[in-house]
C-alpha cells in the first residue's frame, strides 16, 4: 500500500482545491517585458535561471520555439513567490512569446465553463493520524500523541473503579446504555438496510436516462430532487414515528444525509454525463450526414472564393475554422484548445458556436468543396475528441467511460466507498491489509467504549440535573442562573467527546471502510487543528463533506445561477447550517436556531479573520478559534437544554 | 603513521598531571616522538620563540582563521565552517557542542504540524482556570482562595539579599583562578590546585545549602534557593576545572617555546576520553587520511594551541580571564563553561517580554493546580489517613490518593518542564543572547529512562557528561560503574531537593532514581527494545504514576 514515503504525504491545499489549472498565465507588456507565472509556484522558484528559461519557453511558445534552438532569454525572479520577469532581446522571439500568452489568454478566458465536473483531484495519500505515515509516525511529537491516549485510558480507569465504589459495579448506572438499547435496535438495522437499498431509486432514474425515457436537462433533474426530498422527509419522519431514542434518530438521520449527498452526486454527475452524449451521438449522426454529402468539384479555389460562397451560404468563415482546427490538431499536446461553446447542448439551432454554424450548413444541405468538408470534418472530430474526453472523465483508459459506467455493481461500489462525489475512477490500492483493519476496528471499539464512560460520568449528570430542574416546573430566570456551572461543568468532557468522536469517524471508521473498499485517497480531513480562521476549519475538518459541498453546492450554484463568488460562499454556509440546526432540532426536539445563527456568525468572524491586523497574527488566529471550539459546543448545548 | 588498533590510555608514563585527566597517546610511538625532539631540538632551539601564541603551523588548520565576513562567498565559509567542525571534534576537554538552534516549541520551529494541539493545551489550562475562578466565587465569594500566600512571603526579603548574597560569592572563583594560574610552585592546577578548589568548593555549597535548614525558612523559598545554589555550584565547577586544565595547557605550551630540556614534559597531548567512541573513532580515520608529514612537535604544539583557543575560534585562553566573560557565563544559560558560545545577532525585547510573561503565567497557573486539586486531595486523604486502623482500608485510600493526583500531577510535570526548559532558560537566553536554544530535546519519545535523561535537562545532562562522567571514566572507571556514579550523585542532588520540599529524607526519590538503573538493563533487552510504542507507553505511565506516588509517599506516609 505504501509506495512511497512521498506518495503519501498531502499535496499542499492550493493544489488540490484550485481547478485544472492552466499550465502558464502570462501577462506581456510593450515593451516585451513578459510576467509569468508557472503552474506551482514552487517548482519554478528552485530553478536555476538558465533551466527555467528553456523549459519556459518549450511550454509557451508551443512548438515554434522548440525549433528555434538557443534564443537568450533573461528570467528575472521577482519579489513575488513564483514570478518572473522574462525579457527577450530577439524581436521574433517577442512575437512567439506574445503570440503564446495571447492564446493561453484566451484559454483562461474561455476556460471557466469547462471546470464543472473535474475540480477534484483524488490522490493515494494516507490521514495524519494514521501509523502508516511518516509525517505522523515519525513526528517529533508522537510521545504527545501517546500520552493522550495514556491519559484516557487512566480516565477510564479512575471512572470506573469510582463507579464500582459507589454502585457495585464498573460501569455505573449506566443509563446512557441503557437508553441506546431500549428499543427497536433491530428496528434500525432494518431501516439503515432500506435506506442503502432505496438509494437504488437514483440509479434507476439515471438507467431510464440513459435509454432516453427522460431527458435529464429537461425535467429528470427535477424529478431527482423531489425523490432526494421525499428521502430524506421520511427518513426523519420515520424516526419520528417510530419515537426512537435521539441516539437512534441522530445515526439514522446523519446516515442517510451521507446517503443523501452520494445519491446527489451520482445523479448529478451521471446527469451532466448523459447530455454530454446525447451531444455525441448528434455530432456523430452530423458527420455521418456530412460524409454522404456530395462535395462540387470547382477548380482550384482561392481563399476568397470560398469566403464568397460561405458567406452567401451561411455566413461562415472557413479559412478562420480551418485555421482553428490545424491549431488544435498542432496543439492537441497541449489539451487546451479555444472551447467550443457547451457540451452538453443538443439544439445545435440556438447554439453560437462553429460546430453549430456547421451544423447548420450541413442542414442547410448548400453545396460545399472538398477543401470545406475537410475543415468541417477536422471541427467535427475535434469536438467529438473533446466530448469523449469528458465522457471518460477520471477514467484513463476509458474503461468506466459514461454509458458503460452506469451498471449496479458500479452505484453499489460508490455507495460503499468512503466518498460523497462520484467520480468514474478513483485511486485504488492492490490489496487489503487485515491487520490494519482490525487494528483499527479495535480502535473503533476503544473509542466508542471511551465515548461512552466519558458521557456516562460526566455528561449526564449536569444533563440530567437540568433535566430535573425542567421537570420540577422551575421558572426559566432560575434555570438561567444554572446557566453558566452547566456550561462550565460540559466544557472539558464535550470537548474531549468532541475530539474523540471525530477521531472515531474521520481516522477509524473511514479508514476502515476505505481499506476494505481498497480506497486510497485518504484524505478524509487537513490539519484542522492549526486553523487560524473559521473558514479553514470548516474545510479542512470534514473533507468529503467539503468536496461535496464544494463541487455540488459552491461550484454548481455558481454555474447554474451565476451567482458572484461570495454569494456563492454564502449559499454554501446557510445549507451547511441549516443541515446542522436541522440535526439539533431532531436532537433536542425543539427549533431554536442558536447553532444555525452561531454558524453564521462565522462569516463575519471570517471576514474580520482576514483583516491585517489578525492575518498577521497567526498564534492569535490559532487561540480565538480553540477557544470558539472548546466553548462553543458546551454554550450551545446548554443553550437549547436550559430554554 | 597511526594505527587504531592500539588501545587509547596505555601509555607507559607516568601520570604527572593529576588524578582527573588520563594521558593519552595521540601519536602511540613514544619513542618516535622523543626521538624527532631531539633531531628538532638541534634545528629550532636557535629560533626566535613567539611570546603567547605559537605561529600556526599548517594553512588548511590554522586555529586563529577569522571567521569570515557575513557577504562572504558560501564556499568560504563552508570551508570556515568545516575547519570549525574539526578543530571542535579535535578538542582534548570534552566539549560541549554549541551551534545556533531553536528549541522544539519555538514558534520558529520547523516542526509546526501539530502546534495547534500546543495551543489547544494552553487553552484548556486557561478555562480550567477560569472554570475554577467561578466556582470559587460561588462556593466562597473569592475568586481564588491562595492559602499558600505566607508560605511563598515568609521569607521573600531574605531570600533576595541570600540569593544575592550567594551569586557574589560565586567571585572567588576568578582570583582563585588567577592564583593556580600565576602559580609556579605547589598551587598550580596540576598539583595542589585542584584539590584547594575541591575544598573551596565543597564548603561553599554546604555552607549555602545548610543556610535555609538552619534558618528555618519555608518550603518554598528553601527549594528556590538550593536549586539556584546547585545550579551556581555547577557553573563554578565548570568554570574552575575548565580554566584549570587551559591553564595547564597553556604553561606546556610555553614550556615548547624554551629550548627543549630533557625535564621538559615530552608527552604527547592530554586526552579524555570522550562519551561514545564513534567520534574519537571517525576523528583517528580523519587523522589517518591527513597529510603524516608533520613533525610531532610541531603536532604537539598545534594540538596544545588549539586547545586553547574557543572552538569559534575568537577567543584564546587568558584573554577570557575578565570579570565581564565571567558574569556573562552566569548569565547564560549553560553549566558548561567554553570559552566563545554562538550568539544570535541581536536581542528580542519582545520576545524576552513574552517569556517573561509566560514565566509568571506558568506560576500562576501552577499555583492554581495545586490549590484546587492536589492540596485538597492530599489534606482529605491525611484526615481519613489518621482514622482507619486496618492497613488494608490504609492502602486503598493511599491508591486513591495516587489515582487522584495522576492528571494534576501529569500537568504540573509539563508546566514545570516547560516553564523552566522553555521560558526562564529562554529568557536568559535571550538577555544574552545565548543562539543554542536546545535546552531539551524529544524527551517525550523516550523509549528507556537513560534518553530521557539525556534528554529532558540537556543543561544538566552536559555538564554530567563533561564533568562527572568523562571524568570518571578519564580515572579508568569502567562504563557502567561511570553511570552509576553519575545516576548516584543526580540521585543524592534530587533526593536533596525533596527533603528540602517536604522536610523529610525518605530516600523514596533515591531508591526510585536508582531503580531507574536495572529498568535500563531490562529495557536494553534486544526485544524489549523493538517494541518502541510499547517502550513509550510504559515510559509515560511510570512517569506520571512515578511523580504522584513519589508526592503521596512523601506526604501521608
Amino acid at each position: 500500500m505504501v509506495e512511497t514515503s512521498g506518495a503519501s504525504r498531502r499535496p499542499p491545499l492550493e493544489s488540490q482545491d484550485t481547478l485544472d489549472q492552466v499550465k502558464l498565465t502570462g501577462t506581456l507588456g510593450n515593451d516585451g517585458v513578459a510576467s509569468l507565472h508557472p503552474e506551482h509556484g514552487s517548482n519554478g522558484h528552485a530553478l536555476p535561471p538558465a533551466e527555467g528559461a528553456t523549459s519556459d519557453t518549450r511550454d509557451f511558445g508551443g512548438k515554434r520555439s522548440k525549433s528555434e534552438g538557443s534564443i537568450q532569454i533573461r528570467l528575472e525572479k521577482t519579489d513575488r513567490k513564483g514570478r518572473y520577469i522574462l525579457t527577450a532581446d530577439d524581436p521574433e522571439i517577442r512575437e512567439i512569446l506574445r503570440k503564446g500568452i495571447e492564446r493561453e489568454e484566451l484559454e483562461a478566458a474561455n476556460k471557466k465553463p469547462r471546470i464543472r465536473f473535474r475540480d477534484l483531484v483524488f490522490t493515494r495519500q494516507f490521514t495524519t493520524f494514521d501509523r502508516q505515515n511518516p509525517a505522523s509516525s515519525e513526528s517529533p511529537f508522537f510521545g504527545f500523541f501517546t500520552l493522550f491516549w495514556i491519559a484516557m485510558a487512566l480516565l477510564l480507569f479512575q471512572v470506573s473503579m469510582k463507579n464500582f465504589r459507589e454502585y457495585g459495579s464498573i460501569l455505573g448506572r449506566n443509563q446512557i446504555m441503557k437508553m441506546m438499547l431500549s428499543h427497536d435496535v433491530y428496528v434500525l438495522g432494518l431501516t439503515d438496510g432500506a435506506m442503502c437499498v432505496g438509494t437504488s431509486v437514483t440509479f434507476f432514474l439515471q438507467k431510464l436516462v440513459q435509454w432516453r425515457v427522460l431527458n435529464w436537462g429537461r425535467g429528470a433533474w427535477v424529478v431527482q430532487n423531489v425523490w432526494q426530498t421525499v428521502y430524506l422527509a421520511s427518513v426523519v419522519g420515520w424516526a419520528y414515528f417510530r419515537e426512537w431514542p435521539w441516539t437512534h434518530t441522530i445515526f439514522a438521520v446523519l446516515h442517510g444525509l451521507v446517503f443523501l449527498m452520494k445519491q446527489h452526486s451520482y445523479a448529478f454527475y451521471n446527469g451532466y454525463l448523459s447530455g454530454v452524449y446525447r451531444r455525441k451521438l448528434l455530432l456523430e449522426n452530423k458527420l455521418k450526414q456530412l460524409q454522404t454529402m456530395e462535395p462540387i468539384h470547382s477548380g482550384p479555389s482561392s481563399p476568397r472564393d470560398s469566403r464568397q460562397m460561405d458567406a452567401f451560404s451561411s455566413g461562415l468563415d472557413v479559412a478562420e475554422l480551418s485555421k482553428k482546427a490545424s491549431e488544435a490538431i498542432n496543439n492537441s499536446d497541449l489539451k487546451r484548445r479555444p472551447s467550443i461553446g457547451n457540451r452538453t447542448s443538443t439544439n445545435l439551432a440556438v447554439e453560437q458556436s462553429d460546430v453549430a454554424t456547421i451544423a447548420s450548413a450541413i442542414h442547410a444541405g448548400t453545396a460545399i468543396t472538398p477543401d470545406q468538408m475537410s475543415t468541417f470534418e477536422q471541427v467535427i472530430n475535434t469536438e467529438l475528441e473533446d466530448l469523449n474526453r469528458e465522457l471518460a472523465g477520471k477514467s484513463v483508459s476509458g474503461a468506466h467511460a459514461y454509458p458503460k459506467n452506469l451498471r449496479l455493481l458500479n452505484f453499489a461500489e460508490f455507495i460503499c466507498l468512503p466518498t460523497l462525489v462520484y467520480e468514474l475512477e478513483y485511486p485504488r490500492q492492490e490489496k487489503i491489509n487485515w491487520w490494519y483493519v482490525l487494528e483499527k476496528l479495535t480502535a473503533t471499539f476503544g473509542v466508542l467504549c471511551i465515548m461512552m464512560v466519558i458521557s456516562q460520568a460526566f455528561i449526564y449528570p449536569p444533563i440530567a440535573k437540568t433535566l430535573r430542574m425542567k421537570e420540577a416546573g422551575v421558572s426559566v430566570a432560575e434555570r438561567w442562573q444554572e446557566f453558566p456551572w452547566i456550561v462550565s461543568d460540559l466544557l472539558f468532557p464535550l470537548l474531549i467527546e468532541q475530539l474523540l468522536t471525530w477521531y472515531l469517524i474521520w481516522e477509524c471508521i473511514l479508514n476502515v471502510l476505505a481499506e476494505l473498499t481498497l480506497f486510497a485517497d485518504r484524505g478524509f480531513y487537513g490539519d484542522w487543528w492549526n486553523s487560524v480562521t473559521w473558514d479553514q476549519y470548516a474545510r479542512d475538518w470534514n473533507r468529503p463533506v467539503h468536496n461535496f459541498l464544494l463541487r455540488h453546492v459552491y461550484h454548481s450554484s455558481i454555474s447554474a445561477f451565476h451567482l458572484s463568488k461570495h454569494t456563492a460562499t454564502f449559499y454554501t454556509f446557510l445549507l451547511s447550517a441549516l443541515v446542522h440546526e436541522m440535526c439539533m432540532a431532531i436532537m433536542f426536539k425543539k427549533v431554536r436556531g442558536y447553532l444555525f445563527t452561531a454558524q453564521l456568525l462565522q462569516m463575519p468572524l471570517v471576514m474580520m479573520s482576514r483583516h491585517k491586523f489578525l492575518r498577521s497574527r497567526a498564534v492569535l488566529g490559532n487561540v480565538i478559534f480553540w477557544f470558539g471550539l472548546f466553548v462553543g459546543p458546551s454554550f450551545l448545548t446548554s443553550l437549547y437544554l436550559v430554554i | 603513521m597511526a594505527t587504531n588498533g592500539t588501545p587509547r590510555g596505555t601509555t607507559t608514563q607516568s601520570v604527572a598531571n593529576g588524578p582527573i585527566i588520563q594521558p593519552h597517546a595521540r601519536r602511540p610511538v613514544n619513542g618516535h616522538l622523543a626521538q624527532a625532539l631531539r633531531g628538532e631540538l638541534a634545528n629550532t632551539s636557535s629560533k626566535e620563540a613567539p611570546s603567547t601564541a605559537p605561529p600556526p603551523l599548517r594553512t588548511n588548520s590554522g586555529f586563529n582563521t577569522p571567521v569570515p565576513a557575513d557577504d562572504a562567498p558560501p564556499s568560504v565559509k563552508a570551508t570556515s565552517a568545516a575547519r570549525r567542525e574539526l578543530r571542535r571534534k579535535e578538542r582534548m576537554f570534552p566539549t560541549v557542542e554549541y551551534w545556533s538552534r531553536v528549541s522544539y516549541f519555538d514558534p520558529k520551529s520547523d516542526y509546526s504540524n501539530f502546534r495547534g494541539f500546543f495551543v489547544l493545551f494552553w487553552v484548556g489550562l486557561a478555562i480550567m482556570v477560569i472554570t475554577a475562578m467561578l466556582r470559587n466565587l460561588r462556593t466562597t465569594g473569592n475568586l481564588l482562595s491562595f492559602k499558600q500566600w505566607p508560605t511563598f512571603t515568609q521569607n521573600i526579603w531574605e531570600l533576595a539579599a541570600v540569593d544575592l548574597l550567594m551569586c557574589a560569592s560565586t567571585g572567588i572563583d576568578m582570583p582563585l583562578h588567577l592564583l593556580y594560574k600565576n602559580s609556579k610552585g605547589w598551587l598550580r592546577w596540576n598539583r595542589l590546585g585542584m584539590l584547594v578548589q575541591s575544598v573551596v568548593q565543597a564548603a561553599w555549597l554546604a555552607f549555602w545549602i545548610s543556610w535555609p535548614f538552619v534558618r528555618q525558612w519555608s518550603w518554598t523559598a528553601q527549594v528556590f534557593l538550593t536549586l539556584h545554589t546547585l545550579a551556581m555550584f555547577m557553573k563554578l565547577h565548570s568554570y574552575a576545572f575548565y580554566n584549570g586544565h587551559l591553564s595547564t595547557t597553556l604553561s606546556r605550551l610555553k614550556a615548547l617555546d624554551m629550548p627543549i630540556e630533557p625535564t621538559t614534559p615530552m608527552t604527547a597531548p592530554l586526552r579524555y576520553p570522550t562519551p561514545r567512541d564513534y567520534v574519537q573513532d571517525a576523528r583517528q580515520e580523519h587523522e589517518d587520511s591527513e597529510s603524516p608529514i608533520v613533525s610531532p612537535l610541531m603536532q604537539l604544539r598545534d594540538d596544545l594551541a588549539k586547545e586553547v583557543t574557543s572552538p569559534l575560534g575568537n577567543v584564546t585562553y587568558p584573554d577570557n580571564l575578565t570579570l565581564a566573560n565571567f558574569l556573562d557565563y552566569l548569565l547564560c544559560p549553560t553549566l558548561c563553561y567554553e570559552l566563545e558560545y554562538p550568539r544570535t545577532p541581536e536581542r528580542s525585547y519582545l520576545e524576552l517580554f513574552y517569556k517573561t510573561l509566560a514565566v509568571f503565567g506558568c506560576i500562576f497557573l501552577m499555583i492554581v493546580t495545586s490549590e484546587e486539586f492536589i492540596i485538597p486531595v492530599l489534606d482529605d486523604s491525611r484526615i481519613r489517613l489518621a482514622r482507619t486502623r486496618n492497613w488494608i482500608d490504609g492502602s486503598l485510600i493511599f491508591a486513591e490518593t495516587v489515582s487522584r493526583l495522576l492528571f494534576p500531577f501529569m500537568v504540573t510535570f509539563l508546566l514545570v518542564f516547560l516553564v523552566i526548559f522553555e521560558y526562564v532558560l529562554g529568557a536568559f537566553a535571550e538577555i544574552t543572547r545565548f543562539a543554542d536554544r536546545q535546552f531539551y530535546s524529544d524527551w517525550w519519545n523516550s523509549l528507556d529512562w537513560l534518553e530521557f535523561s539525556r534528554e529532558w535537562n540537556i543543561p544538566v545532562h552536559n555538564f554530567f557528561r563533561r564533568h562527572v562522567y568523562s571524568a570518571s571514566r578519564g580515572v579508568k572507571l569502567s562504563r557502567p560503574a561511570s553511570t552509576a556514579i553519575t545516576f548516584f550523585i543526580s540521585a543524592v542532588a534530587h533526593e536533596l531537593v525533596m527533603g528540602c520540599i517536604t522536610r523529610k529524607f525518605r530516600g523514596y526519590g533515591f531508591i526510585l532514581m536508582m531503580m531507574q538503573i536495572p529498568f535500563v538493563a531490562i529495557q536494553r533487552l534486544p526485544w524489549v527494545r523493538k517494541q518502541e510504542l510499547l517502550n513509550n507507553v510504559m515510559f509515560w505511565i511510570f512517569m506520571i504514576m512515578g511523580l504522584s506516588l513519589l508526592c503521596a509517599l512523601y506526604v501521608l506516609v
